[in-house]
């Protein structure tokens, strides 16, 4: 198969970045990696060459506000050439990223990610130009039907504030989905990305987040559904007084498999990043986190923290999560923790003891587990999208937790 | 009318924690309607009593029965006897992190009730509650026990009583970490829950709507909430049981002398014989005595 073959549209520049990036995939194996002692993910069964991939539907989007640009990332092409050729892949830890600071991705990143680079067909730009305020979010349904390479590029300009959420649904058996973010000087993202896919899916996920002077970004999370997840969501902070908080959560059930990644690289004082990421395992899922802040010599004055909690709720359920810390600076506050516990037999017996059945307690008890982080959550809709996708998790997995009384 | 249809009874009761007994036969009537009090130094078993009777799976029962209201809940899982109507104050109410009090509470009341509860019938009963033991309305919204203070969570029980409104409630030492004034207001609410305040019960008209089976080391509580029955508890038995003058016994007199009564009757002072010597007859030889003998005022009250 040659790329010319399959490649969609694509200014002569992009033809040219498809073509390296194809022969850049077709030099690397396929990565099983390893980590700890038990857990590996192994996407040795994936045989992309051969992938069809269908023509995409355009997502539904819903914009309501004045200002805000959301197109298809191929007309950007044409509209908005300069902003997409300024940015576009510009996140992704290649050579020509600006920050310097960038952590190289890995062996297993970069085998998808020339991949993704070489085949997107779909996806979306998402400009707010300087100063523009988005009143509502910016809803995105998006629907897999076979297989979709999508990428979503958001650029928000100086002083702008832009809040989207993404659904991301339906069946298949691959999807790549990467979302670049450049958050301007002085501006706020938030972007929401509630994941249920059906389970016989691969899903890889990269999020990427450039985070200049004094700016917000905001990424939530909440994965339930595919049989693989590969997710990575970073943010640059690459700015003095840049600010991210990532709140990830995470609900697997029969053999699915997770693999998140989480990082945070403070590239300039004053910086700050929380990393907050819950999960609940059920049946024999499994779930590897691997969390990483950065504190590079010029992050004087920086603040880091993470935590990752997983409740395992299956007999054969495994967690490992790795909170790393990497410190250049002396002049830093920086903290980690992670648990790994089952539901508490105390919580149940106290729950039952007022009437509750042994299946809705724990049902309350997982509910709460993931409540308190829900409720942070800023706009109500994301809050309600991802309060109901756990619900249904839980509504599911009834009569089937390992029994803990 | 036949014995123990309107009470708790609890026969040569047994208790294993982690393989070592700690309850060695307990015998005991709780009418509803009856306030009895068991009082007992630390480490007596008092608060295995009370989880005992609720059903903690990890307080096995060896040996013996306890049955409510002619029902034998002794297998039955702690859910199925909140819906026979009993409910435990525990010493140390447990966190219970993102669910709040009000869903909380509601999902409870309508795992027990027969029928769902309405939500503005619900929230009216919640409101109501709230001010009668002065527990500030945005306890509502927070998560169960999560950052109370201990006495805000001693609150928060007996808020949990007045709305679920069982037929028998255990309180495991409610006044311990309770202030003076905290003290009085949950006495209170308890006291008008015996009285009958609540939504009506299917109870016939003139019959109490509860009882109450207070545990306590001191006598504090019990001068809010007066005992009809006062039993005292040693080493895993009940090893004597009286009126409510044997609370101020025992405070002038100390759990020493209870021992003392107990194992040497004749050598117990002048003064507290008298109460010792016929307790003792009535808990002495549990096992062959006949139960109507043993507590003769329970049973007939209602």
């Amino acid at each position: 198969m040659s790329v010319n073959d399959k490649l969609p549209v694509g200014g002569s520049w992009l033809q040219e970045k498809r073509r390296q990036a194809w022969e850049s995939f077709a030099a690397k194996p396929y990565p099983i990696i390893r980590y700890g002692l038990n857990i590996t993910t192994d996407a040795g069964g994936l045989s992309l060459e051969n992938l069809s991939i269908p023509q995409p539907k355009p997502p539904k989007v819903e914009n309501r506000n004045k200002g805000i640009i959301v197109t298809d990332i191929f007309t950007a092409l044409n509209e908005y050439p300069d902003i997409v050729e300024k940015h576009l892949f510009k996140s992704l830890g290649y050579a020509e990223c600006a920050c310097g600071n960038c952590i190289p991705n890995t062996a297993a990143n970069e085998k998808f990610l020339s991949f993704h680079q070489s085949m997107f067909n779909a996806g979306l730009l998402v400009y707010a130009p300087k100063g523009a305020e988005a009143e509502h979010p910016v809803h995105i349904d998006s629907r897999v039907d076979g297989a979709l390479l999508e990428h979503t590029l958001v650029v928000a300009e100086p002083l702008s504030r832009l809040a989207i959420m993404e659904n991301l649904h339906g069946d298949g058996s691959f999807r790549s989905g990467i979302v670049e973010v450049f958050a301007g000087d002085g501006s706020s993202v938030n972007f929401g990305s509630m994941q249920n896919y059906g389970e016989g899916l691969v899903n890889f996920s990269m999020k990427k987040a450039v985070v200049n002077k004094d700016a917000n970004m905001e990424w939530v999370t909440c994965d339930t559904g595919a049989r693989l997840t590969k997710s990575d969501v970073s943010s640059v902070l690459d700015g003095s007084g840049a600010r991210t908080m990532n709140r990830g959560m995470f609900f697997g059930r029969g053999g699915q498999h997770f693999d998140f990644h989480v990082n945070a690289i403070h590239a300039r004082q004053s910086t700050e990043s929380y990393l907050l990421t819950r999960g609940a395992l059920y049946d024999s899922s499994k779930a590897i986190y691997r969390g990483l802040i950065k504190m590079t010599r010029d992050a004087r004055g920086a603040i880091g923290y993470q935590k990752a909690d997983t409740l395992l709720l299956g007999e054969h359920a495994e967690a490992d999560p790795v909170p790393y810390l990497e410190i250049d600076n002396n002049e830093v506050k920086c903290g980690h923790a992670t648990t790994v516990g089952q539901v508490d037999a105390e919580k149940m017996f106290y729950l039952m003891s007022r009437g509750l059945g042994e299946e809705e307690a724990r049902a309350r008890i997982v509910e709460g587990f993931f409540e308190p982080l829900i409720r942070l959550l800023h706009a109500d809709r994301i809050q309600k999208e991802a309060r109901a996708l756990i619900h249904n998790g839980i509504m599911r997995n009834i009569g089937r937790a390992a029994v803990t009384l | 009318m036949s014995h123990g249809n309107n009470s708790l009874v609890i026969e040569n009761l047994r208790v294993n924690v982690e393989g070592q007994e700690i309850l060695k036969g307990i015998n005991l009537e709780a009418s509803i309607g009856e306030v009895n009090a068991i009082m007992g130094p630390n480490g007596s078993g008092k608060s295995t009593l009370a989880y005992a009777l609720m059903g903690h799976p990890k307080y096995e029962i060896t040996a013996g029965s306890i049955m409510f209201q002619g029902e034998d809940l002794t297998r039955m899982k702690p859910n199925e006897r909140a819906k026979r109507g009993l409910f435990l104050s525990f010493q140390y109410p447990t966190e219970i992190p993102g669910v709040t009090v009000s869903n909380f509470l509601r999902t409870a009341l309508n795992a027990i009730k027969p029928q769902p509860v309405p939500v503005p019938e619900f929230l009216r009963l919640l409101k109501e509650k709230m001010a009668l033991l002065k527990v500030d309305q945005s306890f509502a919204s927070r998560y169960l026990n999560e950052g109370f203070s201990g006495g805000e969570k001693k609150r928060t029980e007996i808020l949990q009583l007045a709305v679920l409104q069982p037929k028998l409630a255990i309180l495991d030492e409610t006044d311990s970490g309770l202030d003076i004034d905290s003290l009085k207001i949950v006495a209170e609410g308890v006291n008008s829950l015996m009285a009958g305040s609540g939504l009506e019960r299917d109870d016939k008209a003139g019959q109490a709507n509860m009882g109450a089976l207070v545990i306590t080391h001191y006598q504090r509580l019990l001068n809010y909430i007066k005992p009809d029955r006062v039993h005292i508890m040693m080493d895993g038995k009940i090893v004597m049981s009286g009126g409510p003058e044997l609370v101020h016994k025992l405070e002038s007199h100390g759990y020493e002398w209870v021992g003392k009564a107990v194992s040497d009757p004749e050598g117990a002072d002048e003064a507290s014989r008298h109460t010792a010597l016929s307790d003792l007859t009535e808990t002495s030889g549990l096992d062959k005595l006949d139960k109507a003998s043993r507590h003769p005022e329970a049973g007939l009250k209602s």
